[in-house]
């Protein structure tokens, strides 16, 4: 059982040992005190292609999802954007809400995130088909969006 | 060959694309209250048919549970009803009796303004706002005709479907207006027919959730839920809709193979496989291996007449190349379907649109990505070490929300 809140070098040990044990095909790319690469290739369902998906975590931030391959993920047509992503160029994916505890430090990464990665790409094929996203989720609000749009 | 898992995962995906096909819960009921009223109506105190004891019941697909909706939204469903009579008088002709029934439902405004143009064997009531229409099929039976039927229906063994048989008018026939013997009219057998389809799906083939008791019916109840050989029937006359659609095949639509015997193949090949992909594959590779040749012709023998051929239009027109035609592009598609497998959901998409339409192919897969999140969300969507999702798989997929929009 975790510890109410592990040091950080505890963390990423602990955290490399479950994703060794529930995703023993995924690869540490690199390591340190307090932060974790790892990659692993996904297959959403049992007729979806291969994805390969990076994670980044440090301690005290967020862990960071990404699909390194295919890069780029295809769309649909006419649609520029990604969905459910903080980054189409980057492919960099939206898997929970922030600051709802949806995600703390103390649910690790391998039960909740890389999950969440797979249902990210079982539904980013719908869409690819569709045109729709069916996983449900939520968009940022409108005055974000409006700065955003300022920005450029 | 694609795996097992991969063949279940294709079985859902048809399963919900069928029911796209289907008739709706709300459909069955206006349409059960449409025929139950013109049952009503013949059978009336003041109905010259009533010494007759005049019934209405459903026949055809809507009886087998096999209807496909119509390829385009605006036009009808398409309901097939007998309407028996039983110990008319002994001097009708065909033309009496059709026009027995003609005359009473033109003795009512309302059905009146309903009616088509008579047709060969049967009067049309077309339903303008309800989007149907339903073919009135009138026809001689035995005394106590409907419980004859319903014992036959239930009861497992010893069925001589002659017993079943009807006798029906046909106003292009020479005799139609002259032959008082009734032995001499054409006979029918839809109520044989449809008990001879339901027991082989039944026997085989149950889908999950449905009844194992459920007795065949020969008044159809409201299910969502149908025998794997039933959802096999409706996209194979599906596809065949598609393809005598598109513009390769447009101009041979009057030959597409028709249900009758795309239903009596199917149902002969069906080899009891519970997997609705498997079934359709295994049908889809022989069913055309069921079409009987005797002496050069080509047969496809009424299950409950064999006197019957089925295919006895073949002959005189491109019939046989049509339905030679569908079959190895029936096959070429599933080919196409398997072949799609680990390219993706999309890759699939695609096949399936160009096989069943582009439409119910996109409600599908609404329909079936729906059911994902709430699998998702009763707690049931598992994850596997390869990252696959289903309902195996040591991990549980927690609840959350996919978030974003694009930060710069």
């Amino acid at each position: 059982m975790e510890a109410k809140r592990l040091n950080p070098r505890a963390q990423i040990v602990a955290e490399i040992g479950q994703l060794k044990r529930y995703f023993p095909s995924g690869r540490v790319i690199s390591e340190t005190t307090d932060s974790l690469t790892w990659e692993v290739r996904l297959q959403p369902t049992v007729s979806s292609r291969v994805y390969t998906i990076k994670l980044k975590y440090k301690v005290g931030e967020y862990p960071r999802v990404f699909v390194t391959d295919p890069f780029p993920l295809d769309r649909y047509p006419g649609k520029k954007l990604l969905e459910h992503v903080y980054s189409t160029p980057k492919q960099e994916l939206c898997l929970f809400m922030r600051s709802t505890g949806e995600w703390t430090r103390q649910k690790m990464i391998a039960k909740t995130v890389i999950p969440w990665a797979a249902e990210w790409l079982q539904f980013y094929e719908l869409w690819l088909a569709t045109g729709e996203w069916y996983g449900e989720g939520m968009h940022p609000q409108v005055k974000d969006k409006k700065k955003k749009d300022k920005k450029k | 060959m694609i795996r097992e898992e991969q063949q279940k995962q294709f079985s859902e995906i048809l399963t919900f694309l069928a029911q796209q096909l289907d008739v709706t819960e709300s459909e069955f009921k206006t349409i059960t209250t449409s025929y139950e009223a013109v049952g009503s109506f013949l059978a009336e105190n003041d109905s010259p048919l009533k010494p007759y004891k005049p019934s209405i019941h459903p026949q055809g697909s809507f009886l087998l549970g096999t209807v496909v909706r119509p390829i385009c939204e605006e036009d009808d469903l398409d309901i097939d009803l007998v309407c028996e009579l039983e110990k008319v008088p002994d001097l009708w002709t065909q033309y009496d009796l059709k026009n027995a029934v003609g005359d009473r439902l033109k003795s009512s405004e309302l059905y009146r303004k309903m009616l088509d143009e008579e047709g060969k064997r049967c009067w049309t009531l077309l339903y303008g706002n309800n989007k149907y229409h339903m073919d009135v099929l009138p026809s001689l039976v035995c005394d106590n005709y409907y419980d004859v039927v319903t014992r036959y229906f239930s009861a497992s063994a010893g069925k001589d479907p002659a017993s079943l048989a009807i006798h029906i008018t046909d106003n292009t026939r020479e005799d139609y207006r002259w032959e008082k013997n009734k032995d001499r009219w054409m006979i029918s057998n839809p109520f044989g027919y449809a008990q001879w389809f339901l027991a082989s799906a039944q026997r085989r083939g149950k889908v999950r959730d449905f009844s194992a008791e459920a007795k065949i019916d020969p008044v159809p109840k409201y299910s969502a839920d149908r025998f794997v050989l039933q959802r096999v029937v409706q996209l194979l006359k599906r596809h065949r809709d598609i393809m005598f659609d598109s513009d390769a095949y447009k101009s041979m639509k009057d030959y597409k193979p028709i249900s009758i015997i795309i239903t009596t193949l199917a149902t002969e090949t069906y080899n009891q496989e519970h997997n609705l992909y498997n079934a359709l594959r295994h049908i889809a590779d022989h069913m055309a291996e069921k079409v009987e040749d005797r002496n050069g012709v080509k047969w496809v023998a009424n299950p409950v007449n064999k006197a019957e051929n089925f295919a006895d239009r073949w002959p005189e027109s491109p019939r046989k190349q049509m339905f030679d035609a569908w079959t190895n592009k029936l096959r070429s598609d599933m080919d196409k379907l398997e072949a799609a497998v680990g390219n993706g959901l999309d890759a699939i998409k695609k096949v399936l649109g160009e096989m069943f339409g582009e439409r119910v192919s996109n409600k599908t897969y609404e329909k079936y990505g729906k059911s994902l999140v709430e699998s998702r969300k009763n707690g049931n969507m598992r994850v596997s070490a390869t990252g696959t999702l289903g309902l195996a798989g040591a991990l549980n997929v927690a609840a959350h929300s996919f978030y974003g929009g694009e930060e710069t």
